[in-house]
């Protein structure tokens, strides 16, 4: 694996230079705080919003909201990540090709797989680190809020969230090695995270999808029965692991 | 001794294409090599496999003794590579750009940022533009970071693809003379379509035409071999007569005017004259401009330029060198 070392230096440098891990860190602190106080304030919100459109009628909310909501909420809104992983990384090593910086580093002592794993590692690494981010202020936010969060529980929720973010943050890099350019590595990613969302709706089959694991976690949170939630976390880790793999083949004999 | 460069029959194809067709070369170091070639010959390509970013379709070839499909990464710790159109993080400085360049090659933080100075200057590059960001910098300066970049590791074989081609014309006699100073301690293979700067630099010359090796020979030996003699002569009068008599005589291969005469001189013509035989043409001249009443100003055999021997052997061999030509 020669070259991954420096090749990861440069990546964290570069994420930091071209705002990517600022965009990430707000976007992951957003939905970490944002979601229990999205929670709280809802039935204020909706009681306002619907105040002059009742018709004097009295709206009653049934039920206030509590930790299960919070973490739903936070479910709900965690649930949009993966666009931006994916949106974040599509480029990152299309646009080398196409702007020719790829050929400068792979003539120096640098494995190609070196170069898709650093790809790969930086943005697992801080997609790790937004994770813990979002989750912790999730649970700061959600105790001060509504009282205790079990935190075994929200702790295994929070790991399946990741792997989630980790299976698009591959799916990004197997469309930025097999596409051409940064337009169609990014309808690759896209592309495939639609399919994917798709065909978690397939009843029976849609449960061990990436988009099914997403439901499962809900189901998780909201205390329902999880069959499935195990088989399709490892669904998603052998399927991440096989996208990283075709990629390093297909880099391995790209010609550039 | 081991040859810096080999290929065997190299070939690369683009579906019905040949870019590049059984390539035969052998490049013994120190010194630099000129690959020459008009646009499109196949240059590129050739390079473009020479340092693994394409595969040959077939053939071999050999870096620095070393077979790179063996151990890549062992050839390329010792190779330096600049492309036709090097490119960069936009990002990045230049010099943060050398230090990656030294992290990938092993070097320590104190020892790439002494050598990524010394090529910073040694490549021209002003010392405020050091730490701003490559982005925002010209053509030039960027094709001399790809230079100092290509140096980084004290490679024994640098491969140049176009090395001068964005430079401004003081620009082009600075990289030169780096190269050529270069040239004395490690062995540079340069690409170049402009024949000027391939004439200046290098000891020994391949020139491609349509993926085929022409000729590869050491530039001097070349440019005596390879082009007929030529004659220039500089006459005062009229000399349509005389261009009409010398056009039809036997001794006379290829006539034409020069065009670049002192300005001063308004009735002076210049004469280039491609002749069978020098020594008959020597004779013959002065009395061929004397019978036709006009005066000799100045009579001397030409030297011959890369660039006669490239249009020769390139005007010959539209479709391929003849076994003459190769000296083979």
């Amino acid at each position: 694996m020669t070259g991954f070392l420096p090749l990861c230096r440069k990546e964290l440098l570069e994420q930091l230079r071209t705002h990517r891990l600022l965009v990430l860190a707000v976007a992951f602190v957003l939905v970490g705080l944002g979601s229990p106080l999205l929670a709280k304030a809802t039935p204020d919100l909706v009681s306002r919003f619907a105040e002059d459109d009742l018709g004097g009628m009295e709206l009653v909310i049934v039920k206030e909201p509590g930790v299960r909501e919070a973490l739903f909420q936070y479910h709900k809104n965690f649930a949009m990540l993966p666009l931006l992983v994916i949106l974040l990384n599509v480029g990152a090593i299309a646009s080398e090709k196409s702007r020719r910086i790829a050929p400068m580093a792979l003539v120096k002592p640098v494995s190609r797989d070196a170069y898709l794993l650093a790809k790969a590692a930086v943005p697992a690494l801080l997609t790790l680190g937004g994770t813990l981010l979002s989750a912790s202020g999730c649970l700061l936010y959600t105790t001060a809020l509504f009282g205790e969060v079990d935190p075994a529980g929200f702790a295994v929720a929070n790991a399946l969230l990741l792997l989630v973010l980790l299976f698009y943050v591959a799916l990004a890099l197997f469309g930025s090695v097999v596409a051409p350019g940064v337009a169609s590595a990014a309808g690759v990613g896209i592309g495939g995270f639609a399919l994917i969302s798709l065909a978690g709706a397939i009843p029976g089959l849609g449960d061990y999808t990436p988009a099914g694991l997403l439901s499962g976690v809900a189901d998780l949170i909201l205390g329902r029965a999880t069959p499935h939630l195990a088989a399709a976390a490892l669904v998603t880790g052998l399927a991440t692991a096989a996208l990283l793999v075709v990629a390093g083949r297909v880099l391995t004999r790209q010609e550039l | 001794m081991s040859l810096a460069l080999e290929t065997r029959g190299l070939t690369r194809c683009f579906g019905e294409l040949r870019a590049v067709d059984q390539l035969d070369l052998a490049v013994q170091g120190p010194g630099v090599f000129g690959f020459l070639g008009a646009n499109g010959a196949g240059k590129t390509t050739t390079i473009r496999m020479l340092v693994g970013l394409l595969r040959p379709t077939s053939g071999e070839l050999r870096l620095l003794g070393e077979s790179p499909g063996a151990d890549p990464l062992a050839v390329r710790r010792r190779l330096g590579y600049l492309p036709q159109d090097p490119a960069f993080h936009p990002w990045m400085s230049g010099e943060e750009y050398l230090l990656h360049v030294g992290d990938l090659f092993g070097l320590s933080r104190k020892e790439a940022r002494l050598r990524a100075h010394e090529l910073l200057e040694r490549c021209g590059l002003e010392k405020p533009a050091w730490r701003r960001r490559v982005g925002g910098w010209s053509g030039g300066m960027k094709q001399r970071l790809g230079i100092a970049q290509a140096l980084m590791n004290r490679p024994a074989l640098v491969i140049l693809d176009e090395p001068v081609s964005a430079l401004d014309p003081l620009g082009r006699v600075d990289v030169l003379g780096l190269v050529e100073s270069l040239g004395r301690e490690v062995t540079l293979f340069m690409s170049s379509h402009i024949l000027a700067d391939i004439e200046r630099v290098c000891e020994e010359v391949a020139i491609l035409d349509h993926g085929k090796l022409l000729v590869h020979e050491k530039t001097a030996s070349l440019k005596r071999r390879a082009v007929r003699p030529t004659i220039e002569c500089v006459v005062r009068g009229d000399a349509a007569a005389l261009e009409k008599a010398l056009a039809a005589a036997p001794w006379v291969e290829r006539l034409e005017r020069l065009e670049r005469l002192d300005p001063t001189a308004d009735d002076a013509i210049g004469l280039r004259l491609r002749v069978r035989d020098l020594a008959e043409a020597e004779l013959a001249l002065p009395k061929a401009v004397v019978e036709h009443g006009l005066r000799l100003v100045s009579l001397s055999p030409a030297r011959p330029s890369l660039e006669d021997v490239f249009i020769s052997l390139i005007d010959r061999s539209p479709a391929g060198p003849t076994d003459e030509e190769v000296g083979a």
